[in-house]
């Protein structure tokens, strides 16, 4: 299959794809939601912890007080749902975007890849014409219908959920996945418990071919999907690859189920054709018929610039962290929304000395006493948070009457098994540094 | 190209199979029977320090009985005897606060301090009280028990007349003691197998592994969690004013009234070494945390450096050492000199960075007390 610019901008193909995407994707997000909801996280992470870790630049980014997080979840339920629906399409994509994304810049502590997909990916569906067909919307107002989207729609799908495989292969290029078969070292032997394949898990062999072999998956799944020939089996091995690590790794949650069905958006117009033909038959609703291309125009110079953005924000900002001095793994620069999935095994402790000079009184402050467990766990190897904690610890200080507490960092964090080793320099004044995009000075080597 | 991916994904497939195959067949394990690991934690370390906490928590309750039945010195000094001993007992279930012990809510019934003594005189004095009550957690246990036998000024011969003189006072002291006997005996009852035979869920086939809620985890967790907040900072950390930007805290020290507050510490941290090196109370030694290491090592093989497992037993013997450095009556002590304590603290922090860091780690252990997804 090729992308031509020019077909990619004003051309036209079946909108099946898109539709049947649109209500996976409502359908997936909503049962996710319920899952949860159902799990208690809402109040665990959204209400109960007294601080949260917000992105640089979203500083002004509060949970709601009260129950309010549970009528944004509300929210974020009901517009998927009526995504799925296609019931007053752009509102519902306008509204999850805006919620679940509201959601997801509260507390970095909670950030995960496949939510920055979905941010993306409910941001895209906003734009595309996904309800003309098969919804609520198309069905009140038959001259909505449309059995033709313009190309540029599910080629930004297709791009997107490329993007993150193929990012995330290239993040597995790295000496220890490949080299020393870290963290599956570590992590499959911990499995050793697995019916038949436990003991297999155990051996060293075992680590470097699922480490070659997922490298390779995530490098290669896309353009296999791509091309007709092979997609049936390239789709066999999304299932079973998705599977397998939902097995191996069960607190992966919802992105094994969420990607094969999100990947269905690769193949053939025709398959969808069929598809979405007995779902209509199911419901007894006859497309009208319509001349094909009819119903839309080619994108505007704005638009396809808007296209062009996207596209290479999407190729730029997992390659930042070349931007900065690394290693990126010890450090975590420009780490995050780059793919980055289950790349090492990083756990840490951090304590913080407190040294008020006015009083002369000195002390050291437990994490514990301020973050739930997973926020003190996620801070402890990422040093922007460790900052954004030194900065609100001075503050709560203040508040009890130190005039200008200094507070430093004592570190140990463990990368990929090794020995653990401190990761913040623990001689420097946290209060008097402050989080920017330029490399941090007091992040200390790893070796 | 494509054969290799080919040849890479229909391995996973064949390796997917074989796990949805059926387990009826134990697994055979190469490198570490993590069965049998949990197998004699669990039954030559814990159900062993439970029911030594059973049998110490009935004695005390009996030993409280005669005293108050009787109330003169030999039976006031049986009844401290009595508690040393089911306080030293307490401290061999201090890593394993978990399932029965959290459900029953162990901690809360039998050492929660500093104690609160208004709270005690004020139950002891309207009669009515309800020890179940959370509100009631720093008004009984070892620590009011303390507070109750050691607390008063007078000359212990006295002491006794403030039970005999007061029926409400002796009361309380009863009930303290009966509340702690019961609790002991109920966390027991649920590990013995032939009572909650919790045991057999501990080292069931269906808890190995090393995710959230299988054994592994919430034992790493449960050692972690009482390390670090236990005995660092509420044994040591906080009485030394650590935690309180250098204001000592003399009350705060676990057995302010009993003036052994070193003595428990020492045997707590000794109950952590036992477990890493899977020993019981004998000294005889089963598969533990060290054996777990030493098979997973080969994950970090440096040559350079002591292993995991050394470096973690040189922690040990060091915070051991710096423990006993100390001096009791620990209230009095660091109020003279913090600076023991405060080495103590920087030893114990040393040793759970090991332990809760690279242990954690080698072993594929998340720390983390809440359920969630990662990537």
């Amino acid at each position: 299959m090729m992308f031509r610019a020019q077909s990619i901008f004003s051309g036209h193909e079946s909108i099946a794809p898109l539709v049947i995407f649109r209500m996976l994707f409502g359908i997936l997000m909503a049962l996710s939601t319920i899952r949860f909801a159902a799990k208690g996280w809402i109040s665990e992470l959204y209400i109960e912890p007294r601080y949260f870790f917000t992105f640089y630049g979203f500083e002004w980014v509060k949970p709601l007080p009260g129950i309010g997080m549970y009528f944004v979840f509300a929210l974020i339920f009901i517009s998927a749902v009526t995504i799925a629906l296609g019931w007053r399409y752009r509102l519902s994509a306008i509204v999850f975007f805006l919620s679940f994304t509201y959601v997801e810049l509260i507390d970095k502590t909670n950030y995960l890849n496949h939510y920055y997909a979905i941010s993306l990916v409910s941001f895209l569906l906003i734009f595309m014409p996904a309800h003309r067909r098969f919804s609520i919307d198309s069905h009140r107002n038959p001259k909505l219908f449309s059995g033709q989207t313009p190309s540029w729609a599910p080629f930004l799908l297709k791009f997107q959920l490329g993007v993150v495989y193929f990012f995330a292969g290239v993040a597995k290029l790295n000496a220890d996945w490949l080299l020393e078969a870290q963290p599956l070292k570590i992590w499959l032997p911990a499995k050793s418990n697995l019916p038949l394949i436990g003991s297999i898990l155990e051996e060293p062999w075992a680590a470097y071919l699922l480490s070659w072999g997922g490298a390779l998956y995530d490098l290669l799944i896309v353009f296999f999907l791509l091309w007709a020939k092979s997609r049936p089996i390239a789709y066999g091995f999304v299932v079973v690859f998705h599977v397998l690590t939902y097995l191996l790794f069960p607190g992966i949650g919802m992105f094994p189920f969420i990607m094969v069905g999100l990947t269905l958006i690769y193949f053939s117009a025709d398959f969808h054709e069929k598809v979405l033909g007995k779902l209509e038959d199911l419901f007894s609703i006859q497309p009208p018929v319509q001349q094909p291309g009819s119903s839309s125009q080619a994108l505007t110079g704005v638009w396809r610039m808007a296209v062009v953005l996207f596209v290479s924000w999407q190729l730029l900002m997992p390659m930042r962290y070349v931007l900065y001095p690394g290693p990126l793994f010890w450090r975590e620069e420009g780490y995050r929304f780059s793919w980055r999935v289950m790349l090492m095994e990083k756990a840490g402790t951090v304590t913080f000395h407190v040294h008020d000079q006015a009083s002369g009184r000195k002390g050291q402050v437990a994490a514990y006493e301020y973050l739930t467990p997973q926020q003190e766990k996620m801070m402890a190897t990422q040093p922007d948070m460790i900052l954004q904690f030194a900065h609100f610890l001075a503050e709560e200080l203040k508040r009890k009457g130190l005039v200008d507490p200094e507070i430093r960092a004592e570190s140990a964090v463990s990368l990929n098994g090794r020995r653990s080793r401190p990761l913040i320099d623990p001689t420097v004044n946290l209060v008097r540094q402050q989080e920017s995009f330029s490399p941090k000075t007091w992040i200390l080597p790893a070796e | 190209m494509q054969k290799l991916v080919t040849w890479s994904l229909l391995t996973a497939l064949g390796l997917f199979i074989w796990s949805c195959g059926e387990d009826d067949d134990p697994r055979v394990d190469d490198n570490f029977d993590q069965k049998s690991f949990l197998v004699n934690i669990g039954t030559n370390l814990i159900v062993p320090a439970y029911a030594e906490l059973k049998d110490r928590s009935d004695e005390l309750y009996a030993s409280i009985q005669a005293f108050v039945a009787t109330p003169n010195p030999s039976n006031l000094e049986a009844a401290r005897d009595a508690l040393l001993e089911a306080r030293m007992a307490f401290q061999y279930c201090a890593p394993y606060q978990f399932g029965p012990a959290e459900q029953l809510g162990l901690v809360a019934d039998l050492n929660i301090f500093p104690t609160d003594k208004n709270r005690i005189e004020s139950n002891i004095l309207s009669g009515s009280y309800d020890l179940k009550l959370l509100s009631n957690s720093a008004a009984k246990g070892f620590p009011a028990l303390g507070y109750l036998l050691y607390g008063s000024e007078k000359p212990d011969e006295e002491i006794g007349n403030d039970f005999l003189n007061d029926d409400r006072r002796a009361a309380y002291l009863l009930d303290v003691a009966e509340t702690i006997s019961t609790s002991a005996a109920a966390v027991f009852t649920a590990w013995d197998p032939s009572g909650g035979n919790y045991l057999a869920e501990f080292t069931s086939d269906g808890a190995l592994g090393a995710d959230a809620g299988s054994s592994l985890g919430i034992l790493v967790n449960a050692l972690n969690l009482s390390l670090e907040r236990n005995t660092r900072d509420a044994k040591i950390g906080i009485p030394a004013g650590i935690r309180s930007l250098g204001i000592i805290i003399p009350e705060a020290t676990e057995a302010y009234y009993g003036g052994y507050s070193k003595q428990l510490a020492v045997a707590n941290l000794m109950t952590f070494k036992r477990l890493f090196l899977g020993e019981n109370f004998n000294g005889e030694r089963g598969t533990g945390f060290s054996d777990y290491l030493q098979a997973r090592s080969s994950v970090s093989s440096n040559s350079n450096e002591l292993s995991l497992e050394a470096a973690i037993l040189v922690e040990f013997d060091a915070a051991i050492a710096s423990l006993q450095a100390l001096e009791d009556p620990l209230s009095t002590s660091i109020s003279i000199d913090p600076a023991p304590a405060q080495q103590a603290f920087a030893q114990l922090q040393k040793l759970s960075v090991l332990l809760k860091t690279d242990m954690a780690s080698i072993l594929g252990v998340v720390i983390s007390y809440q359920d969630n997804d990662g990537d």
